[in-house]
């Protein structure tokens, strides 16, 4: 389990948690939703341990997160960036051994164990076929999926992920969210993502966190969120919700642009 | 599924290792006097002879000053393009050198000439400049957690340029014979030094290296982005402060001992990268043999291309190394 109690934290002069408090059970797969600045990557930092909280208290299974050491962190959570970036070309495999830091040692070259987890990682995320090649040669889509392998070779309990798919087409996006629930269902990690796809959010998570300015407005399984109602404030824009024609599923898109409210 | 896994590239460190012997065999025959093996040899036995005497006193130690300091500004260049995720950073960027160079200035315009521990006081205020500058770069930079590295080369360049000025008016102030001596150390050269010298600075390159050859697994993860090598475990604000002490050590004794010497730590690792890619456990091994034998051959180059004129290495180096990269840059350019 995670837990925030009570945080507070801002940048420079800016408050953006006050007294937030939050938790997420074991095997959950959680959506963070909210406009841009409403502290959603913020929040996923400050949850991995990648930012501290000016006050207030992170707990991770039971201990606060200040007890953990970073490699010990690392074997128990994981993090997806939007988009990776490197200057220097790495090759796949390279790139997802790298997720084996935190159980090897300096001198050493991976072990047996690192070697099979790797390739698991890889296989299941779909890129073994690409191991030899450089991180240039690859496209967005497949170059997420690294990162994903990368962080599941990390053999995590808690995956972080923000806005993974972010950059990545229709396909791309759907293909990645396939393989996290796949995985999910297999070792059952706890999954929190943030995105600004809503659609996206309503497909794969159970439930959905919606953050405003600093502050939790709505939280709970997808169908008590996805309101109109709790949209249209946080959004601030008109919008229309309509089951989706095949499974009945909420859709959320724009209303009445340019008519005003 | 799998395929087999890949290990080291043994052949092009093997490649290394036999260059870099041959340098140190090879490069100390050569030169506007010639040298008889067999006098050589003679000599080791014990009947000293003129070539016996050329080979080991004169030509050995500079032949193995040029390995030594190739080495060092290679690595030296490879850590801190990993630590800065900048391909053009280079210890120079940083403001080392001329850090080095107004403390050596300092020491000529002072006219002081004492002897510490076998190191002259140019040697010494050499070392403390190069230190203090990349000292004061790296605190400037040093934000909460992380160094912010943008603002790292800019303090760096902009100090570069503040020093260059204080250089200058050391210069304006100093008579002929200074201005002649300062002109020579700032265009760095492998000129005598004896193995005392060499055995002494061992210690505290051979840290150095040791240090960062054990970081190569955490410089290949943090040469991505600070915020992936965060989330696999690396401990990065410690990481970056070790790497950073390392290269400094190792940069500032190199200066103190030959004065700024350019390029060979921009272009060794970014060939070496072109080569065999950016995995720091090949990379450190590779830009140590490389970039030692390169120096050392450049430096043989430098001493028999316009005998018996003597070159100073670092005009040669840049001379080759400019062009070099652009058209390195060219070629990326055109991928």
């Amino acid at each position: 389990m995670i837990e925030l109690r009570n945080i507070t934290f801002g940048y420079g002069n800016r408050p953006l948690f006050d007294q937030l408090s939050l938790k997420i059970l074991d095997g959950e797969f959680v959506g963070i939703i909210g406009p841009n600045g409403a502290g959603k990557t913020t929040l996923l930092k400050l949850m991995g341990g990648m930012m501290r909280p000016a006050a207030g208290e992170v707990w991770i299974h039971g201990r606060l997160l200040n007890r953990y050491s970073r490699m010990e962190l690392a074997r128990l959570l994981a993090f997806v960036p939007q988009e990776f970036h490197s200057l220097y070309d790495y090759t796949v495999e390279e790139i997802v051994l790298m997720g084996r830091y935190a159980y090897r040692r300096a001198f050493e070259p991976p072990g047996e164990r690192d070697w099979r987890v790797a390739e698991q990682a890889m296989i299941r995320t779909e890129v073994g076929s690409l191991r030899r090649r450089r991180l240039s040669h690859i496209s967005g889509g497949e170059k997420q999926r690294v990162v994903l392998a990368s962080a599941l070779a990390q053999e995590p309990r808690v995956l972080l992920l923000d806005e993974p798919t972010g950059a990545l087409d229709l396909k791309h996006q759907i293909h990645f969210y396939r393989i996290l629930r796949e995985e999910q269902r297999r070792s059952g990690q706890t999954i929190v993502t943030v995105t600004h796809d809503v659609n996206l959010a309503v497909r794969f998570c159970e439930r959905i966190l919606v953050l405003k300015e600093g502050r939790i407005v709505a939280d709970g399984p997808t169908e008590t969120v996805i309101q109109q109602s709790v949209l249209e404030t946080v959004y601030e824009i008109p919008l229309t919700i309509f089951p989706h024609p095949e499974d009945g599923k909420p859709l959320v898109t724009f209303g009445r642009v340019g008519h005003g409210r | 599924m799998g395929g087999e896994r890949v290990g080291p590239p043994v052949p092009f460190l093997l490649l290394g290792g036999v260059a870099f012997v041959a340098a140190l065999v090879v490069l100390p025959l050569m030169g506007s006097q010639s040298i008889d093996l067999h006098q050589v040899w003679a000599h080791v036995q014990g009947r000293s002879n003129p070539d016996g005497v050329i080979f080991f006193r004169v030509r050995l130690p500079r032949v193995l000053l040029g390995l030594l300091t190739g080495a060092g500004l290679s690595l030296a260049g490879v850590v801190f393009q990993a630590l800065l995720r900048n391909p053009l950073a280079t210890p120079y960027t940083l403001g080392v050198s001329s850090g080095g160079a107004l403390g050596a200035l300092l020491a000529i315009k002072l006219g002081l000439s004492w002897n510490v521990l076998g190191f002259s006081t140019l040697q010494i205020a050499a070392f403390g400049g190069s230190l203090a500058t990349i000292l004061l770069v790296y605190g400037l930079s040093r934000g909460v957690g992380a160094m912010a590295v943008h603002i790292m080369i800019l303090a760096g360049v902009t100090l570069s340029y503040f020093l260059g000025a204080l250089i200058l008016l050391l210069h304006y102030l100093a008579d002929f014979t200074e201005t002649q001596q300062m002109i020579r150390w700032m265009m760095g050269g492998l000129d005598v030094v004896d193995y005392r010298t060499l055995v002494q600075v061992l210690p505290l390159i051979g840290l150095a290296v040791l240090g960062l050859m054990r970081m190569s697994l955490t410089l290949n993860i943090l040469s991505t982005s600070e915020l992936f090598a965060l989330s696999k475990g690396v401990d990065v604000f410690r990481t970056q402060r070790l790497a950073f002490l390392y290269t400094s050590l190792l940069t500032g004794t190199v200066v103190a001992l030959t004065g700024p010497i350019g390029f060979v730590g921009l272009i060794i690792p970014h060939f070496l990268r072109f080569l065999v890619g950016p995995d720091h456990r090949v990379l450190i091994p590779g830009s140590l043999l490389y970039g030692g034998a390169f120096l050392a051959v450049t430096d043989t180059a430098a001493r028999t291309l316009l005998a018996p004129v003597n070159l100073p290495v670092g005009i040669l180096t840049a001379l080759m190394g400019g062009p070099f990269f652009l058209w390195l840059l060219y070629r990326q350019r055109n991928r």
